[in-house]
This record gives C-alpha cells, sequence and structure tokens, in this order.
C-alpha cells in the first residue's frame, strides 16, 4: 500500500498516454473521418491539404506520446501534448467533446507538473548518472 | 551535454520522425491507390477537405437500390450555408434546411458542409435514435 502514491503518477501518465496513442493511431489510419475537424480556416490558410494537417496531428501524438509513455523527456513531451490538446480544445468550444478534451488536458499537465515519476526512463537516467557520479567519487 | 540542449537534440530528433511518419504515411496511401481500386471517395480524399483540384463534374447516377451516388469531389463542391452537404458512414446528406434547425446551433452543421462528417455526427449523436432519424430523414444518396 506504501508504493501507490509513488505508482499513483507513472499511472497516470500511462493512462493518459493511450488516449494520446488512439486518437494519433487513428488519425493515420482513416485521416478522412478526422477531417471534418479541422477548422475551414485553418485549412484555408494552410499550404498542405486538410489530410496532410490530420496526418501531421496524428504524428505529432504518436511521437510525443510514445515519449510520454516511455517517460523520456516527460516534462517537454507533457508540455507539448498538454498545449497542443489546449488549442484543440478551444477550438472545439463547449459542447460534450470539449469537456472531455477539457479533462485530457488537465491531466496532462498534472503529468507536467509532477515530472517524471519512479517508472520513468528519465527517472532510470538520473539514477544512472548519479550512480556513475558516485562511483567516480569513490 | 546540458539540460537545454539535450532538449533541443530530442525535439529535433522527434520533428525528424514526425516528417518521416507523415511522408511515409502519404506514400502509401498512393501506392495503395495505384495498386488496386480502391473507391472514388478514397482517392478524392487524397487532396482532403477543401483543397480538392477542379476535377471534371461526374454526374450523379442512380445504383442499384435505387439511390443516386455521388462522389466526393461533387460533396465538397456544395461546403457553404446556403448549399450544405454532407457523407456521414457513406450517406450523403443535403443538410442546408437543417443548419438553422439544428439545436446544437447552426455552426457545428456548418462546419460538416463539403466533407466527411462521420466521426463529428458519430461522437454527438452516434446510436441516438433522434437524431439517427433526423440524419436518415435529410438523405439524398451515398458516397460513390
Amino acid at each position: 500500500m506504501n508504493r501507490f502514491p509513488l505508482i499513483a503518477p507513472a499511472f497516470l501518465r500511462i493512462g493518459i498516454t493511450v488516449v494520446y496513442l488512439w486518437f494519433g493511431l487513428q488519425q493515420l489510419i482513416s485521416p478522412l473521418m478526422w477531417v471534418s475537424y479541422i477548422p475551414k480556416s485553418i485549412v484555408a490558410l494552410s499550404p498542405v491539404s486538410a489530410q496532410m494537417l490530420v496526418y501531421c496531428n496524428g504524428a505529432f501524438e504518436i511521437v510525443f506520446g510514445l515519449a510520454l509513455l516511455f517517460g523520456f523527456f516527460t516534462r517537454v513531451s507533457a508540455l507539448l501534448l498538454a498545449v497542443h490538446m489546449l488549442d484543440i480544445t478551444l477550438i472545439v468550444g463547449y459542447n460534450a467533446i470539449g469537456v472531455r478534451d477539457y479533462g485530457i488536458v488537465i491531466a496532462t499537465f498534472a503529468v507536467f507538473f509532477f515530472g517524471p515519476d519512479v517508472l520513468s526512463l528519465d527517472s532510470f537516467f538520473r539514477k544512472s548518472k548519479e550512480g556513475i557520479v558516485q562511483g567516480t567519487n569513490i | 551535454m546540458n539540460k537545454i540542449t539535450s532538449t533541443i537534440v530530442f525535439l529535433g530528433v522527434a520533428g525528424l520522425i514526425i516528417i518521416g511518419i507523415v511522408f511515409v504515411r502519404s506514400q502509401v496511401t498512393i501506392q495503395i491507390s495505384v495498386g488496386k481500386p480502391v473507391p472514388q471517395s478514397a482517392t478524392s480524399s487524397l487532396v482532403g477537405g477543401q483543397k480538392v483540384p477542379a476535377a471534371p463534374a461526374q454526374a450523379s447516377v442512380p445504383t442499384t437500390q435505387g439511390e443516386k451516388s455521388y462522389t466526393l469531389v461533387e460533396v465538397t463542391r456544395h461546403d457553404n450555408a446556403q448549399d450544405c452537404w454532407s457523407v456521414v458512414r457513406g450517406g450523403v446528406y443535403n443538410l442546408t434546411e437543417w443548419i438553422n434547425q439544428h439545436p446544437g446551433g447552426s455552426e457545428a452543421i456548418i462546419s460538416m458542409c463539403g466533407n466527411d462528417s462521420t466521426a463529428s455526427f458519430v461522437d454527438q449523436h452516434g446510436g441516438r435514435r433522434s437524431p439517427e432519424s433526423e440524419l436518415a430523414s435529410l438523405k439524398i444518396g451515398i458516397l460513390k
């Protein structure tokens, strides 16, 4: 039971990452399903097609989602995903989807504020580095 | 390597991977459309949303079930509040009259004009009897 508070941030990090990875994969597999979500003003300003924007969005979520899944550059990845999601939430506006996205944004910011947890690669690398430094001191 | 440098390297590598994924994904789509016949909706979707090149107009043709069929290119031409068509789950719908009647506001419907709105419709109303029956009443055909 004493370990639960230690695992909780990792639980949140991995849980929220699954959401990003699922949406990212869906956008790469079926971009047509997501084209209608892109505001027409953005499509009009963009030099690339709406489908290409969906690909970029999906790839972004997968790359930083994977980094967050493994806890690699946890803070940077979480911040980028949170800001990205915040932007989407503001575009979507106040409706059922917007409220759901708001929850995802807050959870991702929580991961950003906490930083690397005990199960993240960042913690593993930091411990390894500290071990090496201590070893050289001895 | 200090923290800032390693973060910049990480972002650079991540950016390159994103570009790689987008490039490979767009290539795969082209290979699929060249390799075997795909529905018109899939090939025209390569241009996505409103970025549709000037393509020759294709007249709608009745299907074996008696429903008219339309290409996505045709649908994308009806992309405004005065003339609004949309695709939901392979069906083509004329939403023009519905824009000002939609309980959730006209903006939600206007954003559907001229594109495939399956995801947004299913997310908001999928499976609910009333929206499904309203949508069914606006059907004008199917996607070719």
